[in-house]
């Protein structure tokens, strides 16, 4: 029997949701989404690997990241399992190795007419479609913290976080949303966007 | 002060970590050791450095003018290290 | 002219026409007994030290540019002794006394102000440090005192005492501390030397020192060659370059560390604030602006100007600390370049040339030390021997593993 048990619990379950600031007629400027967390590997790739981007998108069902040098993270809808992580080794071989990380980050969906505006006031990247494209990602400070940035619309942008950093980054992007007005949204919503419902 | 990563591109200070004179070679002997610690040339002028990236974990070997802040040529450090 | 009450009167009634200037500006002669390279703070101090309580003949103090220009007019003006460790702790300690004595000693009102220096801390560990710091001091018969939140609260109610993160769970006060008006303490220096016969010779810049078989005969300055029996280094931010005039190098980087004074408020705080928790200090000058300061910029620089990183940091802590700050406007911002020694605490010592005396590394600790190291300055200038309370401020304790690392750090200048 184990000296503890390990409760699991998503890291933003009790954060605040709701909506949040000036909520201008047309909408919220802000929509932010918890993402469930599901998978997140992180792939290191041994020295000379070469790019391993489009070998690692070539997979069903993920979303890659470009995650520094010679580092991606991938992220997935489907649930993490032995599985997973083998296949994806051996597609690999000596090329790299991959690590587990679904414990220790987490993903936040940014979207919305003003998500660039917002993430402008955190980040040092320029978020100009033609500079940063859809598909495109960068690790990048927004305030204090480590984040990885993709855009993954036009107006919509995914952020990985440590675990550890996430409730203060969600709570630091209410904060910066609100002229925009903030519509959050919980995991379990997760696609649904359930608009005009007011509270917090 | 904006620093151009050879991997991200250009980007804002604070996403670096200042690591120090970048021209210090561990020496062999152990006589030389205080000095390799401790003494700096300290140069009014073009300063050869380290600064790590720290959001990609790149570590840059950077010169710049410690009057003005204009920088010289930026490489990645590990590629330098291994060239010299 | 000597400054009293009777030399105000007698300006008063004869239309303020009878003041002298405060010191002379001569030109330089060929040679003097002591050169002292660096008319900033410590500099004059060692100059008026050395012809107070020393008898060494002539002594010029060479400024590159004019006297305040530097960092002695770039602080944050905060004086206190509340240092860990032996070798800090007494010399700290001296100069506090020195500074209790200044006005009357240099005849002019440096407003000196003991108006206490509080540093808070945050959490259990930070009270632990504070205690031991506190005893330290106390066994070096320092005044310290050690408040609990409610003493704090009592003593500055007006800061964020519940702040999620960093909630204040005391401090530890010392009440002798405070500030001084950092320009008057240069004119004040400045003034009292030349009264002693010190020739000041602003805007002469030092280029070369003139070696002779291991011993120093001379500067090469913008004013032409200047003999010296003794040359006397006090060029802070500078130093490494001085010394490289002798063909050495120092344990020290040049950083810039930035200082910012708000509009000028009514009365908001009568002490000297450290937060325990970021970079930020704050005090109130006497014209109502904040003055406040936080952490160096990091990285090598000779600028004398800061970037805007550190002001966001220093913004952003003393927001945490004290949020109705947050509709003040600030004023101003300045850079002062500093010697950030390897272990963060100064040098005064013998260089390996004859007759050349280095006073160096001051980090961010120069302006409050001006007065206790310009007299153990000058005591080495003129006897060989360190002063009893820097005698641990030695050159050399590098290569002996002797350091002096109040922060523990090690060879991190930048993080001191």
């Amino acid at each position: 029997m184990p000296d503890f048990n390990l409760i699991h619990k998503a890291v933003l379950a009790d954060v605040r949701y709701g909506i949040f600031g000036n909520m201008p007629p047309e909408g919220p400027g802000i929509r932010l989404q918890a993402c469930p967390e599901t998978c997140l590997l992180h792939v290191l790739g041994a020295p000379g690997c070469g790019d391993l981007f489009t070998v690692l998108t070539a997979r069903p069902a993920c979303h890659v990241r470009v995650a520094g040098p010679s580092q991606w993270l991938i992220a997935s809808e489907d649930p993490i399992t032995d599985v997973v992580i083998r296949d994806l080794e051996d597609l690999l071989g000596e090329r790299a190795v991959v690590s587990d990380q679904t414990h220790g980050r987490i993903r936040i969906g940014i979207s919305g007419p003003r998500a660039s505006a917002l993430l402008a006031k955190g980040t040092a990247i320029d978020l100009d479609p033609a500079q940063f494209q859809t598909g495109k990602s960068a690790m990048t400070l927004i305030g204090h913290i480590t984040v990885n940035l993709a855009r993954i619309g036009h107006d919509a942008f995914e952020i990985i976080v440590l675990r550890g950093f996430a409730e203060s980054l969600w709570n630091d992007l209410i904060h910066m949303g609100l002229e925009y007005g903030v519509d959050c949204i919980p995991a379990h919503l997760a696609g649904k966007h359930p608009s005009g419902k007011i509270t917090g | 002060m904006r620093l151009p990563c050879p991997y991200c591109g250009e980007r804002d200070s604070r996403e670096f970590t200042y690591r120090g004179d970048a021209t210090l070679t561990r020496p062999a002997v152990e006589s030389e050791m205080a000095d390799y610690v401790y003494q700096r040339d300290n140069p009014l002028g073009w300063h050869k450095e380290y600064w790590l990236h720290t959001v990609c974990r790149t570590w840059l070997a950077v010169e710049r003018d410690t009057r003005t802040h204009a920088l010289g040529p930026v490489s990645i450090a590990r590629c330098e290290r291994v060239g010299s | 002219m000597r400054y009293s009450l009777a030399s105000v009167l007698l300006n008063a009634v004869s239309g303020q026409s009878r003041w002298s200037p405060a010191w002379r500006s001569p030109e330089p002669a060929a040679h003097y007994d002591v050169v002292i390279v660096g008319g900033g703070g410590h500099g004059l101090a060692t100059a008026h030290y050395l012809a107070k309580h020393h008898n060494v003949g002539r002594i010029a103090v060479l400024e590159k540019g004019y006297v305040g220009s530097g960092n002695v007019g770039r602080n944050t003006t905060i004086i206190r002794s509340n240092y860990l460790l032996p070798g800090n702790t007494a010399f700290y300690e001296l100069s506090l006394k020195l500074w209790e004595g200044l006005e009357q000693d240099i005849n002019f009102n440096a407003m000196v102000s003991q108006r206490g220096v509080l540093n808070l801390c945050h959490t259990d560990g930070q009270r632990d440090a504070y205690v031991r710091r506190g005893n330290a001091m106390r066994l070096n018969g320092v005044d310290a005192e050690l408040l609990d939140a409610d003493q704090v609260r009592a003593f500055v109610p007006f800061f964020n005492f519940d702040n999620a993160r960093f909630p204040i769970k005391g401090g530890l006060l010392q009440k002798r501390g405070g500030t001084v008006r950092h320009d008057a303490v240069a004119w004040g220096y400045a003034r009292a030397a030349d009264r002693r016969g010190v020739d000041i010779i602003q805007h002469c810049e030092v280029t070369g020192l003139r070696i002779d078989k291991g011993v120093v005969t001379g500067v090469e300055t913008t004013k032409g060659f200047i003999g010296a029996g003794k040359v006397a280094l006090a060029g802070a931010g500078h130093s490494s370059r001085l010394a490289a005039m002798a063909g050495m190098r120092l344990p020290i980087e040049s950083h810039v560390l930035q200082a910012f004074v708000s509009e000028a408020l009514k009365p908001m705080i009568d002490t000297v604030v450290t937060f325990g928790a970021g970079h930020f200090y704050v005090s109130q000058s006497d014209k109502g602006g904040l003055v406040f300061g936080g952490d160096i910029d990091g990285y090598n620089s000779y600028a004398q100007r800061g970037n805007l990183p550190v002001v966001e940091d220093v913004m952003e802590s003393a927001m945490a600390l004290w949020p109705a700050l947050g509709r003040v406007r600030l004023l101003r911002s300045w850079g002062g370049v500093m010697d950030m020694s390897m272990d963060g605490s100064p040098i005064i010592d013998k260089m390996p040339v004859d007759n050349l005396y280095l006073n160096a590394g001051w980090c961010y600790g120069g302006f409050k030390a001006t007065p206790g190291s310009g007299f153990c300055f000058a005591h080495l200038i003129a006897t060989d021997q360190p002063h009893a309370v820097a005698d641990r401020l030695r050159l050399d304790r590098f290569a002996h593993g002797a350091l002096i690392d109040e922060k523990g750090v090690g060879a991190q200048p930048n993080l001191h």
